[in-house]
């Protein structure tokens, strides 16, 4: 027992070592890149963009299924998108509420046949509906298959050559398509995918399917997100980009190229992970049909979504995300360490298996071994206690540094006192909170052992609006 | 082993504190830099406005933040003038030497300076500057290039219009960037363009015939002809290459608008690549060339998704009642219904 425990210490501490190191690595890439990022911006020449004839087309697809509270207002938003050319395509999705209907009256739809491309499967499509007054309006009313698809159908009757998927709650910036598409413009036969920064909406201020006012959520929990999102999107997603290995774009903002997506097979309905599965699956198709290609990750075009602000709804998040991750992971585990797929099977595979996806599991045996190693008398109280303090400060040093990269880039949050709260936030989410999401990540085994295939519901609380007479002060 | 974790742990949590303090002192400092330069530019806007207009204005001596914003208000003026107003803004910034300034800067050995200098330059709106512009597109870092290009636009500088198409065939440029710069020239980049069409690169000559469509005339018809005739009896690995420069030709046509293009594109109905047949199909919508009707029924109906999705929109653009007919009949082709029922939805 006592060689077992004093083993695993070991990993344990390796385990960490090797963890933190890659942290504070990327955390380097992301501060390189993002700063050059920056300067690239100056010079971006974005509104030349706008009013080029040359910048490709894209169709906007918009998914949605039970979403008669917010689908009028998203479409709304997305057509007031600043970008010269794009269609929106809204896939009704079998809803059963009012979706279709609020669509109906919103935008005096006319049932319109439209020709499919036949490229991707999906579930029979009802009927196509296009809008007398705006052209660029497409509706496409299936039976109900889930979000993957959807999204299929939704390439299935784009006519552009770029295809974006957008969360029907998710609000995206008025700039954001032409910045998301940067990539493109500089890089048309390179890249196939990019994707965008997702930032947290809670507590800011909405109207018109627009944030006009940037402030923290009121909720701890959300407050914790945004802090944990700096981390994810600014420092884990740029640092991957960086080394030509991401591997998730986020299915709340993407853009693909349609011809890859179409050759690939679309999004595959049979994962709850289908935005990462069909990032890889992108990956392998072209390495093993050796095309040159890039996935990049722009940190500036900014999606703004919901987060979870109770325990419950977010626990299912995060044991769904988790079951998306091993179900990607192990579809296409035979690029795992192996040199064909460049760095993407040499290092971003491996790291997901051994950080992302088992790390949770084996931080919560860390948590219990530490005590179990003091009790048998291997290690003393002061040390385990003096290796907790120090895993706990390191933690708040890469958080702070994350937030630190938000705060001399896009300085989102406005509010100088959020800046101090946001910076208590980044010190304490390492207590408590990163070790809760690290249980609920670990039970997410549970689940598939248990086989569970369900999405579960993402309660929403809707964004919150202007009081009514400050909207008609503004109008 | 303690005490070196408990030093670490004492230390990373210094420097997480320092880090927090640098970042709320920092975002003061920004805040109160940000209140006065706004109201710096509220100030000199007057000043920047009577420059503008030609009035004789007894300038004050103005120190460095002034200048600095008084330069910020000029250049933003800049972008959006031409003629007169803009070169008093080129005069006033020679007189004050920023220009040979920027162009100091424009050899730095750091790029985002050579950067920045380029950008500059073209805000400044001084023709002196296009020589040393022309330079830096061969610049290594493509920041430069960008910047150079972007100005070049701005300077309306026909005199780059070959580099800037090469820069735009090599993607040492960003497309929108290089193209945006040439149209921002309007028709002044159409004889530099047109002595590019007999360039030896297909990607030169397509990207050369793909802007003359936005910037030439009729008069490039027979020439945009001749290209989108071109023998295409070619080695198969160049294949695409010289399908681009045929199907740029039927874009350019068509935007030009002109309908002694019509025979020409009626033939490219035949071209073997199919996206030369989808550009042929669009031009000859455009022209509302009512020749070309039958052969943009067959294409409608029998061949790949693109091609003939183009050729039932032209059907529609063309004439619509015929169109409506024709996917209002039993059997018609998806492409000639879909087109039909948007004729109906929105009638010409």
């Amino acid at each position: 027992m006592r060689d077992i425990v004093e083993v695993f210490g070991v990993i344990v501490i390796g385990y960490f070592a090797a963890l933190n190191l890659i942290y504070i690595g990327f955390t380097a890439l992301a501060w390189r890149s993002i700063t050059r990022y920056l300067h690239s911006l100056e010079y971006a020449a974005i509104d030349e963009a706008l009013a080029s004839p040359l910048t490709p087309p894209i169709s906007i697809l918009l998914p949605g299924y039970n979403e008669e509270a917010g689908i009028v207002q998203s479409v709304n938003a997305l057509l007031q998108l600043r970008y010269p050319e794009f269609e929106v395509i809204v896939i009704n999705d079998g809803s059963k509420d009012s979706t279709m209907q609020q669509l109906q009256d919103a935008f005096d739809l006319v049932e319109a046949p439209r020709a499919l491309r036949g490229t991707v499967q999906h579930a029979p499509i009802r009927g196509t509906y296009r809008a007398a007054r705006h052209h660029e309006l497409l509706v496409v009313d299936k039976e109900n298959g889930g979000k993957a698809d959807a999204l299929n159908a939704g390439v299935d009757a784009a006519r552009y050559p770029y295809v974006c998927a957008v969360d029907a709650d998710a609000i995206i910036e008025p700039e954001a398509l032409l910045r998301v598409a940067k990539p493109l413009l500089d890089d048309p036969d390179l890249v196939i995918a990019t994707g965008g920064i997702v930032r947290i909406a809670n507590g800011c201020t909405v109207e018109d399917g627009r944030v006009t006012e940037v402030r923290l959520p009121s909720s701890r929990l959300a407050t914790l997100q945004v802090v944990e999102y700096f981390r994810a999107f600014l420092v884990g997603r740029v640092g991957w980009s960086q080394l030509h290995a991401l591997l998730i774009i986020s299915g709340a903002f993407g853009l693909f190229r349609r011809s890859t997506v179409e050759a690939v097979g679309g999004w595959d309905h049979t994962t709850v992970g289908e935005d990462m599965e069909l990032v890889v699956r992108m990956h392998r198709y072209m390495r093993e049909n050796g095309k040159p290609y890039r996935v990049q990750f722009v940190p500036d075009p900014v999606c703004w979504t919901e987060a979870p602000e109770t325990l419950k709804v977010l626990s299912r998040q995060r044991r769904r995300w988790q079951r998306g991750l091993f179900e990607t992971l192990w579809r296409h585990k035979r690029m795992t360490l192996n040199p064909k797929y460049g760095a993407l099977g040499m290092l971003a595979m491996p790291y997901f298996i051994v950080f992302e996806l088992l790390g949770p599991p084996l931080a919560l045996i860390g948590y219990l071994v530490l005590p179990i190693s003091w009790a048998i008398g291997l290690l003393s109280w002061p040390f385990v206690l003096a290796f907790f303090v120090f895993a706990v400060m390191l933690g708040q040093l890469l958080s702070i540094s994350a937030l630190a990269l938000e705060e001399f880039s896009f300085r989102r949050h406005p509010r100088g006192r959020e800046i101090l709260r946001m910076s208590v936030y980044a010190a304490v989410e390492n207590l408590g909170y990163r070790q809760l999401t690290d249980l609920w990540r670990g039970l997410a085994f549970w689940d598939l052992l248990r086989g569970k295939k369900s999405w579960g519901d993402m309660q929403r609380r809707g964004f919150q609006t202007a009081p009514t007479d400050q909207l008609s002060k503004s109008n | 082993m303690i005490e070196l974790l408990q030093l670490f742990g004492a230390a990373l949590s210094v420097l997480a504190l320092a880090t927090m303090f640098v970042l709320v002192g920092r975002r003061v400092a920004l805040s109160r830099r940000e209140r006065r330069r706004a109201r710096l530019e509220a100030e000199l806007r007057p000043v920047a406005l009577a420059l503008v207009d030609g009035e004789e204005v007894d300038l004050p001596r103005l120190g460095t933040a002034e200048a600095r914003a008084l330069a910020a208000i000029l250049g933003r003026y800049a972008r959006k003038l031409r003629g007169e107003p803009r070169e008093r803004i080129a005069t006033f910034f020679e007189e004050r030497g920023d220009v040979q300034r920027e162009l100091r800067r424009v050899r730095s050995r750091r790029s985002a300076q050579r950067a920045a200098a380029a950008f500059a330059l073209g805000d400044m709106g001084s023709d002196s500057a296009i020589e040393a512009l022309i330079g830096a597109l061969d610049d290594r870092a493509r920041d430069v290039r960008s910047a150079a290009a972007r100005s070049l636009g701005m300077l309306e500088a026909e005199a780059a219009v070959p580099r800037l198409v090469g820069s735009l065939a090599e993607h040492e440029v960003p497309r929108a960037i290089a193209g945006g710069a040439l149209l921002a020239m309007g028709s002044r980049a159409a004889p530099g363009l047109r002595s590019l069409l007999d360039a030896d690169e297909p990607a030169v000559r397509a990207n050369a015939i793909e802007l003359l469509g936005f910037t030439g005339d009729a008069s490039d018809a027979d020439r945009l002809d001749a290209a989108l005739r071109e023998d295409h009896a070619i080695a198969a690995s160049r294949w695409r290459e010289f399908a681009e420069v045929r199907a740029a030709a039927a874009r350019a046509q068509g935007r030009i608008g002109t309908r002694r293009a019509a025979g020409g594109l009626r033939a490219a109905l035949n071209d073997p690549a199919p996206f030369v047949r989808t550009a042929a199909a669009h031009a000859l919508g455009r022209i509302g060339d009512r020749d070309a009707f039958d052969a943009l029924a067959r294409q409608a109906g029998d061949d790949l998704y693109d091609p003939a999705q183009a050729a039932a929109q032209a059907l529609a653009a063309i004439d619509p009642v015929r169109a409506m007919r024709l996917g209002g009949d039993e059997g018609a082709s998806p492409h000639l219904a879909e087109a039909a029922a948007l004729a109906e939805l929105e009638p010409a």
